[in-house]
């Protein structure tokens, strides 16, 4: 019967199951002895020669004949006598080889214990859990633990030499990273308590003072940049060091012992370092190095907020200096550019160097808030900027630079607090625009005001569009005329006529003017077929924005065709009928007011190339004494002679005033009826609140003075829309 | 308005319903020359209907588990077996890999460092070499026909000693099977050897099953008291003994 296969019926009897009695009191101390025997030959590198089968079945023998405690209690005194031995041969060891040694038998002591686990299968499976005692695998590692890892001739040593090598590492010496890690790893598996406590601990005080160390020699001799730099290798060296040797739990911790010695402790130091500071890197654009300190600081509290506190300081203060220098306050458009290319700087800075953080991005915007509103001409001057592009500067750009441009006008746009005044001056200045016909592009000109309506929404543009409205109906309003009335005409001067919707646009005083006989007599057939046509208006004539086109002969013969403003022509028509007029023969036939006037004449006579008119004397100044000759001797090379007036200049410290009047005066009627509006909702409410609520209302449009809400609500009270609290001073109701 | 159903094959019809007076009623939304139009979308999911039938056709059609067979007739025939057993002096041929696999014991015998890393042949004494054999069958089938055979006292013995040997060779299935065939077939005959085994290895439920029997009737202790396995847990288990008079005061002074 030699192969295996089901069992075919039996044909021997089988008896009930009876283990054998042992009898011999010294059976189990024979049989211990057999396994003591081959515990030592098993650290002895003996094992080949043992057998497993015998041995297994001794120790399952004497478990089951109830001698387990006898067989473990030998167990733990044979591996402790043995351990002990290991113990003074590591101790032994010299130098270098003191870690090689305690490897090598670490790893003889795993393997023996592996066996031996074997052996003692049946005892670990049977009477360790029931008599509550540390398995054996358990049991060698805690011993190996408590007699060689904590003995005290080998503890300290070990502990210096694996600190020692770690420092020669951090010098710059190649060390044997392999028995590192074996060694860490023995750590590990002897517990994380030991790994811990043996190791790890003290391994983090050590690395904390070394860098404490370094990282003040660093800073003393190392501008922000290179430190920055070091520190950042002395960290990814760290973690190279952990992910090779260490436990990957480490990390964290020593990352954070680093970054709090090299960084934390020198934030301050580091960010306002003079010359090679934050500030420094900002100003030269050091991406490289901006993008470094940002990753560095971002590891430790309060990195980034002192970083971000710094800029925005940095910001405001450059900002205030742009905004308040008179220098700068010259050239309104240069002004603008200025404030653009500052933004467009920073914005490359967030994205590049700091990953378009939020945080930064909003520090940046509220800086700009900050110091575009110091200056209360800033409004004034983001509306002269693009007046400037729509005129000449977007001239043959194409469409996206177009869209670039006006999108980066917007954004100053938004940093404005008040953009009521930003609407007025806009208005102005497209009107100016569009009655002078120089305007560089249509498109780009609806294209600002459908950003302006997106930002404000309908209200904010609604006159402006009428405007545009206006030129056109105007085109065809003249169309009509001519086709109408062209034998009417006849011979006479060629009118062309803007007709404005007062409401739309800004409001111009029209100032009296004298016209002369030729012109004002198509004046009036234009004026009595418009109102033909339209019933119940009125019409008033701008003669401060015109323009004229009249064809002059020189002395020599010379004809020009001269493009002059209307008051330009009123003045020069006069010298049709005399060579030589005196200023104030001309200021009182033609009626033109005092200040225009001058300009006027300044722009004939005192501009080379243009002038058309000879002064006495030679002045650059129109004084009222001045006597003004029909200028026979002038020549251009052009036929079309053009004579501008000085346009849409940054308006002078009078027109400012008046301008800003104006603005306050228009503030108020907006503060009343956001005043009613709430009032009527919310019926009772006291005065803080108000001021509150309404300047949650306005701020899209400007910021409204609390002194000014009071007298609106004042006022509100007198004409009886509200009414104080008898009680409560403070109150106010509703009046229905 | 519009309603959705899903509707699946041997599940009651969902039905969705709506008042007559809604649709006939005064606002009469939904007639129209006096009728109502009724829209019908159906979409079928056909798909993954036809791999769900695909798929229990290709169930039908598998072959049934037969790894227990094939390893079973790898163990008959003995082809490729690399280590030879003695028991009892009777030679039994194994594979290494397939003993390694099922037991801790064999896994560290044959890959371990000692002697039986290399050697071809090992002696096995104190067990019967047909227990022996059942144990290698259950260790390359996972089956034990053996003890499949009800009431019959030889199958109750064989259970017994494959106990031990399962315990032996850390087969924790083969031992609980044991233990329960052991457990249902318990008599005056064999519970003081079973007693006597589950001491040892440690089965507290079929001990204090075993112990119960014996206290159930006077008639059975003393039966028991006289058979052989008796004299066999005097000598062994002596503390057994003690154990069960402690429980015999305590009945008795119900």
């Amino acid at each position: 019967m030699s192969g295996g296969g089901p069992p075919r019926k039996r044909n021997f009897k089988i008896e009930a199951f009876k283990h054998r009695v042992e009898l011999d009191p010294k059976y189990a101390e024979r049989t211990w002895k057999v396994l003591e025997h081959a515990i030592h030959e098993i650290y002895n590198h003996n094992a080949s020669g043992l057998s497993f089968e015998e041995l297994y079945r001794s120790a399952y023998n004497m478990v089951l004949h109830k001698y387990g405690e006898k067989l473990y209690d030998g167990l733990q005194s044979t591996m402790t006598w043995r351990l002990k031995e290991i113990s003074k041969s590591i101790e032994t060891a010299q130098g270098g080889l003191f870690l090689e040694e305690l490897n090598a038998k670490w790893m003889d002591h795993n393997k023996a214990l592996q066996m031996i686990r074997d052996i003692l299968m049946y005892m670990d499976r049977t009477y360790v859990p029931t008599a509550h005692r540390i398995p054996v695998h358990e049991l060698g590692l805690n011993l190996w633990r408590d007699n060689i890892i904590h003995s005290p001739m080998i503890h300290s040593r070990l502990l210096d030499t694996l600190l020692d090598l770690i420092d020669r590492e951090r010098m710059g010496e190649v060390i044997n990273r392999g028995l590192m890690r074996s060694i860490t790893k023995m750590l590990m598996d002897l517990g994380p308590a030991v790994y811990q406590d043996d190791f790890e601990k003290p391994f983090l005080e050590v690395s904390a003072s070394f860098y404490s160390g370094e990282s003040q020699q660093f800073i003393e001799c190392c501008d922000c940049g290179n430190y920055l730099k070091k520190a950042e290798r002395r960290l990814n060296e760290e973690m190279e060091r952990v992910s090779h040797y260490l436990d990957a739990g480490s990390e964290a911790k020593i990352t954070s012992v680093v970054e709090k010695e090299m960084i934390a402790n020198h934030m301050h130091r580091l960010v306002h370092m003079e010359n090679s500071g934050l500030v420094n890197m900002l100003v030269d654009d050091k991406y490289e190095d901006l993008g470094r300190m940002y990753a560095l600081f971002r590891r430790v509290p309060d990195g980034l907020s002192t970083i971000r506190d710094v800029m925005t300081s940095y910001l405001r203060e450059t900002g205030k200096q742009l905004v308040t220098d008179p220098e700068r306050l010259k050239d309104p458009v240069e002004f603008v550019q200025r404030l653009l290319d500052e933004k467009d700087k920073h914005d490359k800075i967030i994205s590049v160097a700091f990953g378009n953080d939020k945080t930064f991005q909003n520090a940046l915007n509220s800086s700009f808030e900050f110091f575009i509103n110091l200056n209360n001409r800033s409004p004034e001057f983001i509306s002269l900027y693009v007046d400037d592009k729509l005129r000449k500067g977007l001239k043959g750009a194409t469409e996206e630079d177009v869209e670039v441009i006006l999108d980066k006008v917007m954004m100053l746009f938004r940093y404005l607090q008040e953009k009521d005044v930003f609407e007025k001056y806009y208005k102005q200045h497209l009107a100016k625009r569009l009655l002078s016909g120089k305007t560089v592009s249509d498109d780009a000109e609806r294209s600002m005001i459908v950003k302006l309506k997106t930002e404000c929404g309908y209200q904010f543009t609604s006159k402006l569009e009428g405007m545009f409205t206006d030129m056109k109906t105007s085109q065809d309003t003249m169309q009509d005329f001519y086709a109408k009335k062209s034998e009417e005409l006849g011979e006479g001067p060629t009118l062309d006529v803007h007709i404005l919707t007062t409401g739309s646009w800004p409001t111009q005083p029209s100032p009296p003017c004298n016209l002369p006989t030729e012109i004002l007599t198509v004046c009036e057939k234009f004026r009595s077929y418009y109102l033909g046509t339209h019933n119940g208006r009125r019409l008033t004539w701008q003669t401060n924005m015109g323009t004229a086109d009249i064809k002059a002969t020189f002395g020599k013969g010379q004809k020009h065709e001269l493009n002059v403003s209307t008051y330009q022509m009123c003045v020069l028509m006069l010298f049709n009928n005399a060579d030589g007029l005196t200023y104030k023969d001309i200021e009182r036939d033609t009626e033109i007011p005092a200040s225009d006037l001058k300009r006027c004449l300044q722009s004939l006579a005192c501009v080379k190339g243009k002038n058309v008119l000879r002064k006495e004397p030679m002045s650059k100044d129109i004084s009222e004494d001045d006597t003004f000759y029909f200028n026979d001797k002038f020549t251009s090379k052009l036929v079309k002679v053009k004579i501008g007036t000085v346009v849409a200049q940054k308006e002078s410290e009078p027109e400012k005033q008046e301008t800003r009047q104006r603005v306050e005066e228009d503030r108020k009627p907006q503060i009343e009826a956001a005043i009613v509006r709430i009032m009527k909702s919310r019926r009772v409410l006291d005065h803080n609140s108000i001021v509150a609520e309404v300047t949650k209302q306005l701020q899209a449009r400007f910021l409204p003075n609390p002194v000014v809400i009071k007298k609106r609500i004042e006022s509100l009270i007198e004409r009886e829309f509200l009414e104080r609290d008898k009680v409560d001073r403070k109150l106010y109701r509703y009046l229905a | 308005m519009t309603a959705s159903s899903m509707f699946y094959e041997n599940k009651s019809l969902d039905v969705s319903l709506i008042r007559r007076s809604d649709l006939e009623g005064s606002r009469r939304r939904y007639e129209r020359d006096d009728s109502i139009l009724v829209l019908c979308s159906i979409n079928v999911l056909e798909p993954r209907d036809a791999v769900a039938a695909a798929a229990a056709a290709a169930v039908a059609s598998m072959p049934s588990p037969d790894l227990h067979q094939q390893f079973g007739e790898l163990l008959r025939s003995q082809k490729g077996a690399d280590i030879t057993f003695l028991v009892a002096g009777e030679p039994v041929a194994a594979h290494r890999s397939v003993l390694a696999a099922r037991s801790p014991v064999f896994m560290a015998e044959f890959f371990g460092n000692m002697k039986e890393k290399a050697s071809l042949c090992v002696e096995i004494n104190d067990m019967e070499v047909e227990v022996f054999r059942t144990l290698l069958y259950f260790i390359y089938t996972d089956t034990a026909p053996e003890l499949d055979q009800e009431g019959e006292q030889a199958t109750l013995m064989m259970a017994q000693h494959l106990l031990e040997a399962a315990d032996r060779y850390g087969l924790e299935r083969l031992k609980r099977i044991c233990v329960e065939k052991v457990y249902t077939d318990i008599s005056v005959d064999t519970v003081a050897t079973t007693l006597a085994l589950a001491e040892q290895h440690g089965c507290s439920e079929l001990k204090s099953r075993c112990m119960k029997f014996i206290l159930a009737t006077p008639e059975n202790l003393q039966a028991v008291a006289a058979t052989e396995g008796y004299k066999h847990l005097e000598a062994s288990c002596p503390s057994v003994l003690t154990e069960l008079l402690k429980l015999i005061m305590v009945k008795g002074n119900k």
